[in-house]
Formats: structure tokens, sequence, C-alpha cells
């Protein structure tokens, strides 16, 4: 059949496509209303000669590869699958141990937690006696240092009775004043810093 | 075949999205350089692509080979998933072993041989 066409395309090349010869020459990509080119007017087109045995064999190997790869596909396909279940079946288990894990550390950190509270509470024990110690030895030293202070100035007290034996009071003045006239001591002179007499002040 | 539904709606996330592996061209003039890209279909030819997995250079080097390289393992993830392979990848994933070689390689071969014999 193709044959024939071809024969018959050879003979009549205008019989057999009504199309106008040309009109016009079409710029750009040429769409399928446009007419032919100017140069391929008169061109006939073989057909290309198919070799049935070869069409056959390439056929059958074309069912056959379409056949493999769909099969490789699927293959590929339940490894993702498992490969995807393998992740989750994981993330579980992760999951069961970081509970574990979560549950090991605060069990931990109690145990933590009640040594230091142990060390704690002995700790304040020792500092609240050393502070009672303390306060008892300030009281202890206040009371020393305020029973010396009584006895200085018992001391003085003392000290001032005795003296105040020489003292010149309204009565005895009379008398005192008799007794420093009779006395001759003479005061008029100068001293240093260091309580010397300079004796060239001292008068006679 | 699927275990349940929401594993397969996964798998079936590159046929929804039509994702193909082919080539992508690089190189410069006189010099063509491909590579074996995880892309939309709809994309650019050398646009943005998701995966790179491999490369095949088309010029022979000093030993007279076009060196391919491949990422077996993600082909086998894209290919599970979906993804479509164009004719030039099919046939050099065929020369390499990972899909079964292709007819018209084999046919293409015949033809050359009855040629030159």
């Amino acid at each position: 059949m193709a044959a024939l066409l071809a024969v018959a395309r050879r003979l009549s090349p205008t019989l057999l496509h009504q199309e106008p010869t040309f009109v016009q020459a079409v710029r750009g990509r040429k769409r399928r209303t446009d007419p032919k080119a100017k140069s391929k007017v008169d061109l006939i087109r073989d057909p290309i000669l198919i070799d049935a045995v070869e069409t056959l064999v390439l056929n059958e190997r074309y069912t056959w590869y379409k056949v493999i790869v769909e099969a490789l596909r699927r293959e590929f396909r339940a490894e993702r699958v498992k490969q995807y279940q393998q992740h989750l079946l994981s993330l579980q288990n992760s999951a069961k141990e970081d509970t574990e894990e979560y549950s090991r550390l605060l069990a931990e950190n109690a145990a933590e937690n009640a040594r230091l509270a142990r060390a704690r509470v002995e700790r304040l024990v020792e500092e609240q006696k050393e502070k009672t110690e303390q306060t008892l030895l300030n009281m202890k030293s206040q009371a020393e240092k305020e029973e010396a202070e009584r006895k200085e100035r018992e001391e003085q007290v003392k000290v001032l009775k005795e003296e105040s034996k020489s003292f010149i009071t309204f009565e005895n003045l009379d008398e005192c004043i008799e007794e420093a006239l009779k006395d001759d001591k003479c005061y008029n002179f100068a001293i240093n810093r260091k309580g010397q007499i300079i004796k060239r002040t001292r008068s006679q | 075949m699927f275990v349940c539904f929401q594993v397969s709606a996964l798998f079936r996330e590159a046929v929804k999205r039509r994702i193909i592996l082919r080539f992508a061209l690089g190189g410069c003039t006189n010099r063509p350089f491909y590579k074996l890209v995880v892309a939309n279909r709809r994309r650019a030819r050398d646009g943005p692509y998701i995966e790179n997995l491999g490369s095949y250079d088309p010029m022979p080097n000093s030993e007279g080979e076009r060196l391919v390289a491949v990422n077996v393992n993600g082909i086998k993830r894209w290919l599970g998933s979906g993804a479509e392979v164009t004719l030039p990848v099919a046939k050099i994933l065929g020369l390499g072993g990972i899909l079964p070689l292709h007819p018209m390689s084999i046919t293409a071969a015949e033809r050359k041989r009855r040629k030159s014999a």
C-alpha cells in the first residue's frame, strides 16, 4: 500500500495534494495551515522501510523491558516502605529510651538535692553553734570590760577622796592663805617644752 | 500491596508532582556536560532542580571513555517514589546496570553490527 502511494506521488505530484503551490514565503516557524515552501513543493518523501522481523523482536523486548522496570520500581518502593517502618520503630524505641532517661535523671537530681540539703542543715547547725559561742564570749568580754571600768572609776574616786583632804575650801581658806604667804617659793621662771627650767629666766 | 494509606500517599508524591530524572545541559560552547538531575517536568531543562544524582560527560577523555557518575541510592529512592525517566537517562542507566538494557540500545547495536559486517 505504501509503495503504491509512493509511485502515485512520483507520477503526479500536484494531483494528490490540493494545496496552493505557493502564495507567499512564510517567515518564522511554519504552522499547520501555512503553505509548502517553494523548494519543497516537488519533494517526495519516501517512507522509512520497516524491518518486520526487527519490529517484532523490538516489541517483545519492549514488553519485557516495561515489565522488568515496573518490577524494579515496586522493589524499590518496598525497600522504602521497610526503611520508613524501621524509622518509625526506631522513633518509638527512642521515645521509650528518652522517658527512661528522663526518670533516671529526675531520681539522680532528687538524690543530689537531698545530699545537698543534709550538708546545708549540718552547716547551719554549726554556724548557729558558733554564733551562740561568739555571743557568749562577747557578753563575757563586755562584762569584764565594764568591771574594769567600774574598778577604774572606783580607783579614781578613791584617789580623789584622798586628794580632797588637801583641797582648799571656804572653811580653811584663811589658813591656806596664811600658809601660802609664809611660803617663800619663787615660781617666776620660764620652762621649755620638756618642762626644764630655763635658768636665766629665774628671778631671785 | 502497601501497608497503610499514609505510606502510599507519601510514595505517590513524585507521580503527582510529575517528577522526572533527566539530563540538564551545562558546560560551554563545543563542550557539553550533563548533570543527572531530579526535577519537576515543567521546569526549564537547566533550571532549578530538586536533587543532583550524578553526571554524564559525553566528550571522551584521554582513555577514550565517556564517564558517567551515578548516585545509586538516590536513583532507587526516586524510582521507588514514582519518578519518570527520560530516554537518554534510561539508556545510560541500562548500560550501567541499574535498569535493564534498553531495547533500542540492543537494536542499535545489532544494526551497527549488520552494517559493519
